[in-house]
């Protein structure tokens, strides 16, 4: 963000910008984070670049070779270099990852702002539906949605945010209550609006950064649902390099190839944490409110 | 964290092998890479792994050895009429169900008629019985089993677990369903209790007088005690055998069985398994793999002996006809079909018009060579494959699929290549993924998974199974065999192995017919 | 009393939808029962048209719907497609594992999210705080397969101190380790920003003038106080106990509810997935009310307030 660039006339807010971005990485675990999202997401974009080797190539006479020099995580039972897998693997947990929160966002907060601007049966009957939703373990219900869809990272994405969805919807529902009753929607419908356009115009923008919060604060657990299921063997397909998914493969050879599942839980693990402190700070300086809804 | 470090020390309190030895005998601990086993009703069943519980503790009326040799059993003898429709059986008179009920021909002939009754829902016997008519008992312990048309193999289905007589007093008492759960036998151990996705418990039967005299052993077990186990996950199944917690884990992974063995602490056993190796049948009614020569291209495009060895270590050999080395019946001659040999698969794509496009990947009239592999077992082998058939210029789509998508897409014929196997000690197994009329068709499912119709290899096959004399059987078998293997209709990947390793304390471990169950009632101390 | 009752009656909407979406959710996943019940074992059609009529899979699909509610109504969960077993029998026995992994882990949760909270909630914004609450975001960040496996690695197959199999308490206790640390994570920071408010409070402030240590304000009145919240997030939390045991049970290879439903649900036996749902929402909303009445005896002045 270039400074100078910024419109002239809007000083103050530029300040309050500034000043929010300071705050943010007052924290030393946010500049952490900062830094090694950058990082994966640099490694995940220059990948080809950056790879030593063919992440697919196999080479049965370099198979669950041990980290070196040559190998900077080791290979796997294929020969395959697991750092190589791993650098193209963070291209699909990130955009899975990124994929899912933005479905289950859409998704619940359409039908958040649908039950809860209508209202009345409607409302009461959508909101026992989200508690069954709430009721039922994510994890299992999205076995359930594989099982109909089929097995896939596109069709985990969408699993994932299915049962994400619930919590997203039942925030922006207890959202648009709220704005509801507020002076501005009541005197637009007595202007005579329609409902989708006041939906659109004066409900939506308001509940926008609650949104953003809840979504950075759940990208965390859609990176580890998603692995989770890859994990299960119900994401991911050969030779994709999903870190899940890897993970999956390198457990029978746990003890002869232990780097097997080091590496790629590790990275996880990592990415997992920095997204999560990233969302703790933007919860913080952004809506501190927010949190204690997720 | 100073409560984790608490419970690790109470761990190592509490922790003691399970291996013992005392007054009471030995009591052994089968680690099974299973957790799913819902009936042990012999008469129910269709699961190896139930079988390997059932096993234990039933007997059948003839009994085959490891090589399929026919022993005596519950029958003392047995005599088969000369147009093969019935066998009359001469029983044992000296021999009890665990509930103490004598067996009898009544007990054999309440067993074969309630398999034939809907209302049981055998999902295994009633189809090995075969055109099964009826039986008739001709004196306490002599029975005769009739069948509607002539069955050579009839004798033989008297082997399987699947026939083995059940107490017809404990079924009425229990009902089907109760019996299931808690099953009365006459073979050498008895079922104390089950705890579902955990273990078995069986004791030994004191009475167990009647064993089939290939055993070492006569009279009761030396061993008092079989827990069965159910561990899913190998390296876990491993592990536990190191900390003692079992004795004998059956599917142990190659680099264990390899470590295993260089310990001196344990044994290990490998058998291949009788019937349909590991193999992926190729689809020929639609798609690159109608045309025969891409499949003898794919076939020619991937080194077997190579994968088979660095996918097991040394431990499971490539397969290379459509029922394995096993089997009886097996034709060696499927060994010259289709070498490695890279330049002759080139040739054969050339010839049928695909060619090398950019990428490495050859086309025909501007489309990719797309194989599409959803593959539910060993996903291992299907990156492999993948890898090896890229080379040749095959794009092959890889979809580690569940049971379920995968019954859809062979319903709908969606599929260019599956992966098949089968456990049976009868090379009539070929009936199943070759008869024209097990083609499967929307609402029906069936395993001639290549799709591939001729009358010649149906006949071959129908002939083969009602052969009379040793010599035709053969032939029919091995020409049945040839022409599967002309027509490239599978790829044979690997054999199928049964990798047992138990602790070098134990001797007398023995595999059962079709070398997938082990049998433990041989089972005793090793003499050091 | 009266209360109680009513949020139970709030059970049957809940039950009904509940059911509903099971049954319609199961009719289309692809696949026929009978096949994968066989598990592509090579019955006869025979066999599979006898398998059929006996589970009722030759009626309707509404016939079946309706038949399934009037059952379950009275009771009749059903008998499961693959075990011919009755449901309720089948969870009652799998329900045992389940249980005790879930109060294990919760017990890891609650004892590491006391000390961590209470640890980083004395002395708010120091280094200890900051620690405390970064081990709390590693314990939700912390893919449960990989800790799962790595603590096999590390306890069970390198060291050799817990036992890999077997039921006893000793093998209960890395899958618990497992379970413990997410809930451990959530559970800190909510008993830090507890025990940082009531450290605000009047009476608090007043212990303290009175000069009290601190160890001794937080654990003898400001804790009691401050549980509430943390309370309220462990009735949230048995759907993220039934979750976690999916992910447990597999990496441990261990028995249970979460294995026995991911079976059911891939193998289409309708009834022991319909009457597992059943049980798990009725436990949800059970646990809710408890905890609500729990909050009576943590703290009287709610109680009175309560009712409504």
């Amino acid at each position: 963000m270039s400074v100078t660039a910024a419109p002239a006339g809007e000083p103050r807010r530029r300040s309050r910008r500034l000043r929010t971005v300071r705050r943010f990485f007052r924290h030393p675990g946010a500049t952490g984070a900062v830094v090694v999202l950058v990082l994966l997401v640099v490694g995940a974009i220059f990948a080809p670049l950056i790879a030593p080797y063919d992440f697919v190539a196999t080479d049965m006479l370099a198979r669950l070779k041990p980290p070196s020099a040559e190998h900077l995580f080791g290979t796997d039972l294929h020969g395959r270099d697991i750092f190589s897998r791993m650098l193209f693997g963070a291209r699909y947990s990130l955009a899975v990852g990124f994929a899912t929160v933005a479905l289950a966002l859409v998704v619940g907060a359409s039908v958040g702002i649908l039950i809860g601007y209508t209202g009345g049966r409607v409302d009461e009957w959508g909101s026992r539906f989200l508690d069954v939703l709430l009721g039922f373990p994510a994890i299992v219900m999205a076995i359930l949605v594989v099982a109909v869809l089929g097995v896939g990272l596109v069709n985990v994405v969408i699993a994932v945010a299915i049962s994400h969805m619930p919590r997203f919807a039942r925030v922006v529902r207890g959202a648009v209550l709220v704005t509801k009753e507020q002076l501005y929607v009541e005197s637009a419908q007595a202007l005579g609006a329609s409902r989708l356009r006041i939906m659109a115009r004066h409900v939506f923008p308001n509940i926008v950064p609650t949104l953003i919060v809840l979504g950075t604060l759940d990208l965390g657990n859609a990176i580890l649902g998603t692995a989770t299921l890859s994990f299960l063997g119900l994401g991911a397909q050969p030779p994709t390099p999903e870190w899940g998914a890897m993970l999956n493969s390198g457990r029978e050879y746990m003890r002869y190839a232990p780097w097997l599942m080091l590496f790629p839980g590790l990275a996880l693990f990592i990415t997992v944490m920095a997204v999560n402190l990233l969302g703790d700070r933007l919860a913080q300086v952004l809506d501190p409110r927010a949190k204690d809804r997720a | 964290m100073r409560p984790i470090h608490w419970t690790i020390a109470f761990a190592l309190v509490a922790g003691t092998p399970a291996f013992a030895q005392d007054a009471e005998g030995l009591t052994v601990v089968f680690a099974e890479d299973s957790n799913s086993d819902t009936t042990f009703d012999p008469r129910v069943t269709q699961s190896r792994h139930e079988e390997q519980v059932i096993t234990q503790m039933f007997d059948q009326l003839v009994v085959a050895d490891s090589t399929a040799k026919i022993y005596p059993g519950l029958a003392k003898s047995w005599e088969v009429s000369d147009d093969q429709t019935s066998i009359t059986f001469a029983l044992r008179d000296d021999v009890t169900f665990h509930d103490g009920t004598p067996f009898n021909a009544e007990a054999v002939k309440f067993t074969l008629d309630s398999i034939k009754d809907p209302a049981l829902g055998s999902q295994g016997a009633v189809d090995i019985m075969g055109p099964y008519a009826s039986s008739e008992v001709l004196d306490e312990f002599t029975i005769k089993v009739t069948y509607e048309r002539p069955f050579p193999a009839g004798l033989g289905t008297f082997t399987e677990n699947e026939l083995s007589p059940v107490s017809p007093t404990a079924v009425k008492e229990k009902g089907d369903n109760g019996f299931a759960q808690a099953p009365v036998g006459t073979g050498p151990f008895k079922f104390v209790s089950w705890e579902k996705g955990r273990e078995v418990v069986l004791e030994r039967n004191e009475d167990y007088n009647w064993a089939p005299e290939f055993m070492d052993n006569k009279g009761p077990s030396k061993v008092a005690r079989i827990i069965h186990r159910y561990v899913p996950d190998a390296s876990t199944r491993v592990a536990a055998l190191e900390a003692g917690e079992v004795q004998i884990t059956d599917l142990t992974p190659p680099l264990d069985m390899q470590r295993l063995s260089n310990s001196g602490d344990f044994k290990t056993v490998v058998a291949v398994a009788s019937g349909v190796p590991f193999s992926a049948p190729l689809n020929t009614s639609k798609g690159p793999f109608a045309d025969t020569k891409v499949r003898q291209a794919f076939m020619h495009s991937i080194n077997r002996p190579a994968l088979a060895d660095s996918l097991f270590f040394g431990f499971a050999d490539a397969a290379y006809g459509p029922i394995s080395s096993a089997t009886p019946e097996y034709f060696e001659g499927v060994e010259a079909y289709y070498p490695y040999d890279p330049d002759k698969a080139a040739a054969l794509l050339d010839e049928a018009g695909w060619t090398m496009g950019s990428g490495g990947i050859r086309e025909k009239d501007g489309a990719p060579l797309s194989i599409y592999f959803p593959a539910l077992m060993e996903p291992e082998s299907a990156v492999a494959l993948q890898a090896e058939a890229r080379k040749a210029g095959f794009d092959v789509t890889v979809e580690n699929v569940l049971k379920q998508k995968q019954d859809e897409l062979i319903l709908n014929n969606e599929y260019d290549m599956l992966v098949l196997r089968w456990v049976l000690n009868d090379p009539a197994v070929m009936v199943i993924p070759y008869h024209s009329r097990n083609i499967p068709e929307p609402g029906t499912f069936k395993f001639n998974w290549s799709r591939y119709s001729n009358p010649e290899l149906d006949k071959l096959l129908t002939d083969a199974a009602a052969a009379t004399t040793p010599q035709a059987r053969e032939q029919l078998y091995a020409d049945a065999q040839k022409l599967i293997m002309e027509e490239a209709l599978v790829l044979p990947i690997h054999d199928q192995i049964q990798s047992i390793a138990y602790s070098a304390d134990l001797d007398g471990i023995r595999f059962a017919p079709g070398n997938w169950q082990v049998r433990l009632y041989d089972v005793r101390p090793a003499a050091d | 009393m009266t209360y109680f009752l009513r949020r139970l009656i709030t059970i049957v909407p809940v039950l009904f939808i509940a059911w509903t979406l099971v049954f319609l959710v199961l009719q289309v996943i692809p696949g026929d029962p009978v096949n994968l019940m066989l598990a592509g074992r090579p019955a006869s059609e025979e066999v599979r048209a006898n398998e059929r009529k006996r589970l009722g899979l030759d009626r309707p699909v509404l016939e079946r719907y309706v038949l399934f509610l009037a059952n379950a109504a009275q009771g009749d969960l059903g008998e499961s497609y693959r075990t011919r077993q009755p449901v309720g029998t089948m969870i009652l026995e799998q329900a045992g594992p389940t249980l005790r992994l879930a109060l294990g882990g919760l017990i890891v949760g609650v004892v590491v999210g006391i000390v961590l909270g209470i640890l980083a909630g004395m002395r708010p914004n120091t280094w200890i705080d900051t620690t405390c609450m970064m081990l709390a975001l590693a314990g939700v960040s912390l893919p449960s397969f990989w800790i799962g496996m790595l603590l096999i690695y590390v306890f069970g197959m390198t060291l050799g101190w817990a036992p890999i199999v077997g039921g006893g308490f000793a093998a209960l206790i890395l899958p618990s380790i497992t379970v413990g640390l997410y809930i451990a994570g959530g559970f800190a920071r909510l008993v830090r920003s507890s025990i940082i408010e009531a450290l605000n409070q009047d009476y608090i402030r007043t212990a303290r003038a009175k000069g009290l240590g601190p160890a001794k304000v937080v654990l003898k009145h400001a804790l009691r106080n401050a549980m509430i919240p943390p309370v309220t997030l462990l009735g949230v939390q048995i759907a993220v106990l039934i979750g976690g045991a999916v992910v447990t049970e597999n990496v441990f290879a261990r028995p249970g509810l979460g294995t026995m439903l991911v079976q059911a649900v891939l193998s289409k036996d309708l009834p022991l997935v319909q009457a597992l749902v059943v049980y798990t929402t009725a436990a949800y909303v059970i646990i809710n009310v408890a905890i609500d009445m729990l909050y009576g005896l943590i703290d009287p002045r709610i109680a009175a307030g309560r009712g409504a």
